[in-house]
């Protein structure tokens, strides 16, 4: 018998007319693990809380949802809450108390569980999940990946049949997100605990899953193996294609030599681009410019927080060109975020220089430099001030000496081209993460500054709301403005940069172009590189793996 | 500092009686020797607690607090039949001088004995020994400790998103820094608000008003704690009835007396010194324990 | 900040002590209280404790004397404008007995708060140190009332607010 049965689903929200959820059905047994994929507001968080009666938005609902045969308004709450697990986008909005031993007992306290009982339980968790080691401490000390472990692991301590997870890893760096959802996998491995995830970062899910869902408004699209949807994506010609693993994408876009079975991880996808022979084509190389002006030069720049701290930038030195995107990466704590708040003013140096340079190469005048710069940092929400988009955006021009209609036509401008004037009447906080983010960068970019610092702006976004980003970025370029990215997103880093730095340790350790920078780098690079460095070292995306390969025949 | 403190590890409710009965018992009896227990045992055990850091708040704190006692005491209280000398027409009475240096004490000793507390009793057990009381309250309290933190630091957070924008909380006229803190903390209410919706969720999906509660509880309440307590309390309410029946008392005003010395004051001055000691006691017992062992092995 | 808040604490308390003060030792307290032509009769009693010892609080028992007569009647001489508070203060000097009073800014005048460690409040809510001028209660401040030549003068505890010793008026 199936755990879950969803039979004819259909959900509106109150006051429209489109259904949020088109007859949807499936089933899930003991033991799946099933992946939901699909572009941002296709429906997936609305049929996820559909499967709790306590998160069910308000809305009208057809069709039902059974829960082990019996129709889940009929299975009490208690029992909901026991045995349907249910993990949210945010990590730190969903834990409720100040310790971490608190958290993971606060759903037994609930569900009225007696004090040994809980010890166990507790205990068992603690050390399935590793987290003896802080235990004890404040929630508030935690990284934002072990939250979202916590999150997990106190779920986990109710012993729930079915775990549902909502795009769980989209506030995680790659590597806290693939840590969680390599225990994801482990936990439905070693426990047999139902799964129904929703999730952007195919890479990492789709080798451990046993069923992928793709979701288009509000319908279940396809619906298959994670071996056999790349070939069902590919017959419909689905643009979900694109969210797939890089070793999927290159088989059933480059259209040759299609597998009985589809690699899913680097190692398949490097065997398969053996078996492709050598490549007739060549990658497209960007033409190195000349004439670079210097926008930004660190001079032995050093910083630290406090007197007594440790130093977070030490001995930095080098240079950004005028126009170019360069991207900063480099792992959790390596100060990537001090250096974009250098940059921007916020903190300064206790030793060494930061010059900024003007249109033609002069340096900035210290009294001049308020307003060269601009920074977006990590949390869009702390932007918003007002009670719509649009009173947000007027209040980044106050203090600007314009009349009321160049303002406004400012403001649409911006809109325009950050793909949000629909929102501009909306509340701040009613946008989606990807609206918010554009919708803080348009706030931004009112300021007009020559350089503008990007501190994660592709956080959390899957890869249509990447694209819409790439294309506001390169628009900017295009006008001449310099854009420093600092982000965990190698491909998207290296789709869009002119030149990449790694940072390690306070400063940069390698400064390259993308082609470049990646060749010389066998971890931190992107899968689409791993795949097929052992035959060119200098590939970067499934783009170049296409144009390397696919000329032979054309 | 490698040494362990082991009175600490005692459950909260204990500590919490202890703390309870040494200072009450501090601020309302007069007499030099419980005094004396007092402000020693809680010298010594903070001493032993913080260690160096003990004689910065000793000397920055304490002892000027001590010093200010014993100078405003007699210089506005006048009562007493010893007059040492007389400013202004008032005098200046030994009475005066050594009740003011006997309250000296015991605001000394009531603070450091705060200090020892609020050195060992962390938020969690204070939550816990809250929450035997109360059990609804300490989950607030403890949303509140988890609230707050994250209050604060996304203040931080959007007073830097509005540097990145030019909006300095530092600068400009005083006026505008009050409008710009406004702003800042009302989006921050805003932020709170919307952000709670979440936790409601993750709060209901997790079953919370499903029926009756139980707490967890990270300390047990075991057989040391309770020998531990029970010996404490034979000798408190020992020392409460003798204090009751008067057997320790001294009268400052207007005359310093003593009551006559009784097994009963000898009995409730050793006791109460014992009961001011026990941290220290029981600290250098384990202490010794350890070395017995390590030196077993 | 607070080792600085605290040092400034103490110089003001030093300062104040030294600078508005007038410190004496008993033996010069009991000398050079001036005086004057005039001469007045004071005596201090307090005769209705005796009849309140019930109320009395035991700690204060020490201090009464058997007949309650702390000073007997004596002469004082002072000089003109002088007020019945100087005549108190010259004579608990000369005899060394325990004084103490407070200004009350309100009122502008002076309160005797207790003689010979006798407080106000120590036997009774309504009890308390008042005087009489040749068997007369006057209802303002003892540094108010200025003395004239053959006064009689009388300190008397009351525990009845005046009314058990005739200083008592509607």
């Amino acid at each position: 018998m199936a755990l879950l049965d969803i039979k004819d689903l259909t959900f509106t929200y109150p006051g429209r007319q489109q259904p949020a959820l088109k007859s949807v059905s499936f089933s899930l047994s003991e033991g799946d693990f099933v992946v939901l994929c699909g572009e941002s507001g296709c429906g997936k968080s609305t049929l996820l809380r559909n499967l709790k009666t306590v998160l069910r938005p308000f809305g009208k609902a057809d069709g039902t949802v059974y829960y082990k045969g019996v129709p889940l308004d009929d299975v009490s709450q208690r029992e909901q809450a026991e045995e349907i697990g249910y993990v949210l986008q945010n990590p730190e909005n969903q834990i409720v108390t100040d310790k971490v031993w608190h958290e993971l007992a606060f759903g037994l306290e609930n569900l009225g569980v007696d004090r040994d009982t809980m010890r166990l339980r507790v205990a068992e968790m603690a050390s399935f999940f590793g987290i003896q080691e802080w235990f004890h401490k404040d929630v508030s000390q935690l990284s934002g990946g072990q939250k979202q472990m916590l999150n997990l692991a106190a779920i986990m301590a109710m012993q729930p049949k079915v775990l549902i997870l909502d795009e769980p890893t989209s506030q995680l760096n790659p590597i806290a997100a693939s840590d969680f959802l390599n225990t994801l996998a482990k936990i439905n491995r070693d426990l047999g605990t139902t799964i129904l995830l929703s999730e952007h970062r195919m890479e990492d899910v789709l080798p451990n899953a046993t069923g992928v869902m793709v979701m288009e408004k509000g319908e279940i699209a396809a619906s298959a193996d994670p071996r056999y949807i790349g070939r069902i994506l590919y017959e419909r010609k689905d643009p979900m294609l694109l969210a797939m693993p890089a070793a999927m994408q290159s088989v059933y876009r480059l259209e040759r030599n299609i597998p009985e079975i589809c690699p899913l991880t680097v190692g398949e996808g490097k065997k398969w681009i053996s078996s492709l022979g050598t490549p007739a084509g060549s990658i497209k190389e960007k033409e190195n410019e000349k004439d670079l002006i210097t926008a930004i030069e660190f001079k032995d720049v050093w910083f630290r927080y406090s007197k007594n701290g440790e130093d977070v930038i030490r001995d930095l030195n080098g240079k950004i060109y005028k126009g170019e995107i360069f991207s900063i990466i480099g792992s959790n704590g390596a100060g990537k975020s001090t250096c974009a708040s250098l940059i921007a003013g916020i903190n300064r140096p206790y030793r060494g220089k930061i010059k900024l340079f003007d249109k033609v190469g002069n340096t900035f005048k210290e009294s001049l430099m308020e307003g060269a710069v601009s920074l977006l940092i990590q949390n869009p929400q702390s932007f918003f001030l007002k009670d719509t988009v649009r009173e947000d955006l007027k209040e980044a021009l106050r203090d600007r000496d314009l009349s009321k209609e160049e303002k406004d036509s400012k403001i649409e401008e911006m809109a325009r081209k950050t793909f949000i004037t629909e929102l501009l009447d909306h509340h701040p906080y009613d946008l989606s993460g990807g609206e918010q983010q554009r919708a803080a960068l348009a706030k931004v970019l009112l300021k007009d500054s020559e350089i503008l610092v990007l501190d994660e702006p592709v956080k959390g976004m899957d890869g249509f709301l990447k694209q819409k980003m790439a294309d506001i970025l390169l628009a900017l370029k295009k006008e001449g403005r310099t854009i420093i990215l600092v982000s965990h997103d190698l491909e998207f880093c290296a789709g869009i940069s002119d030149r990449c730095a790694l940072f390690f340790d306070g400063n940069i350790a390698s400064v390259n172009e993308p082609r470049s920078f990646f060749a010389e780098n066998s971890f931190y690079t992107t899968s689409a590189n791993r795949m097929t460095r052992h035959i060119n070292k200098r590939v970067v995306t499934v783009e170049d793996i296409l144009d390397l390969w696919k000329k032979e025949e054309g | 500092m490698d040494k362990r403190d082991s009175f600490s590890g005692y459950n909260p409710l204990f500590l919490i009686a202890f703390f309870l009965f040494t200072v009450l018992v501090t601020m309302i009896v007069r007499h030099p020797v419980l005094g004396a227990a007092s402000f020693s045992g809680s010298l010594f055990y903070l001493i032993y607690l913080k260690g160096k850091k003990a004689f910065s708040l000793v000397f920055k704190i304490i002892l000027p607090v001590m010093i200010l006692t014993m100078i405003i005491n007699p210089a506005f209280s006048h009562k007493g039949v010893t007059a040492l000398f007389y400013v202004n027409n008032n005098p200046i009475t030994l009475e005066a001088i050594l009740y003011g240096l006997y309250s000296a004490f015991m605001l000394g000793a009531v603070i450091m004995w705060f200090s020892a507390y609020n050195e060992i009793m962390t938020t969690d057990k204070f939550v816990y020994a809250f929450g035997r009381l109360l059990p609804a309250l300490s989950l607030v309290f403890s949303m509140a400790l988890r609230f707050i933190p994250r209050f604060n630091s996304h203040i931080r957070t959007v007073s830097n998103a509005r540097r990145s924008l030019g909006e300095d909380l530092e600068k400009g006229s005083i006026m505008k820094r009050i409008r710009n803190g406004i702003t800042v903390f009302s989006s921050t209410v805003t932020w709170a608000l919307e952000n709670s919706v979440d936790t409601a969720d993750a709060m209901t999906s997790r079953g919370y008003g499903t029926g009756h509660r139980t707490t967890y509880a990270t300390y047990r309440f075991d057989k040391r704690d309770g020998i531990i307590s029970a010996v404490v309390l034979a000798a408190a309410v020992c020392v409460v009835i003798f204090l009751a029946r008067d057997s320790l008392y001294m009268q400052f005003y207007p005359s310093i007396e003593f009551n006559p010395i009784t097994a009963g004051s000898v009995i409730t001055a050793v006791l109460f010194t014992i009961i001011c000691f026990l941290p220290l006691i029981i600290d250098f017992q384990e202490n010794i324990k350890w070395r017995y062992l390590t030196s077993r092995i | 900040m607070i080792k600085r808040a605290i040092a400034a604490v103490f110089i003001m308390a030093i300062s104040l002590l030294t600078v508005s003060c007038k410190i004496e030792s008993p033996e010069e307290h009991g000398k050079n209280n001036g005086g004057g032509d005039l001469t007045c009769t004071v005596s201090i009693d307090c005769k209705t404790v005796l009849d309140n010892m019930d109320k009395l609080k035991a700690s204060k028992a020490s201090v009464i004397p058997e007949d309650g007569m702390i000073c007997e009647k004596t002469e004082v001489s002072f000089s003109d404008g002088e007020t019945a508070f100087d005549v108190l203060v010259r004579l608990t000097r000369e005899k060394n007995i325990h004084m103490e009073y407070n200004k009350v800014p309100a009122y502008d005048s002076v309160y005797i708060e207790g003689i010979e460690n006798l407080y106000e409040m120590d036997c009774g809510e309504l009890s308390g140190w008042t005087y009489l001028i040749n068997g007369e209660g006057l209802n303002y401040g003892c540094d108010q009332c200025v003395l004239e030549d053959g006064d009689v003068l009388e300190w008397r505890y009351t525990c009845d607010l005046g009314r058990d010793v005739g200083a008592y008026k509607e």
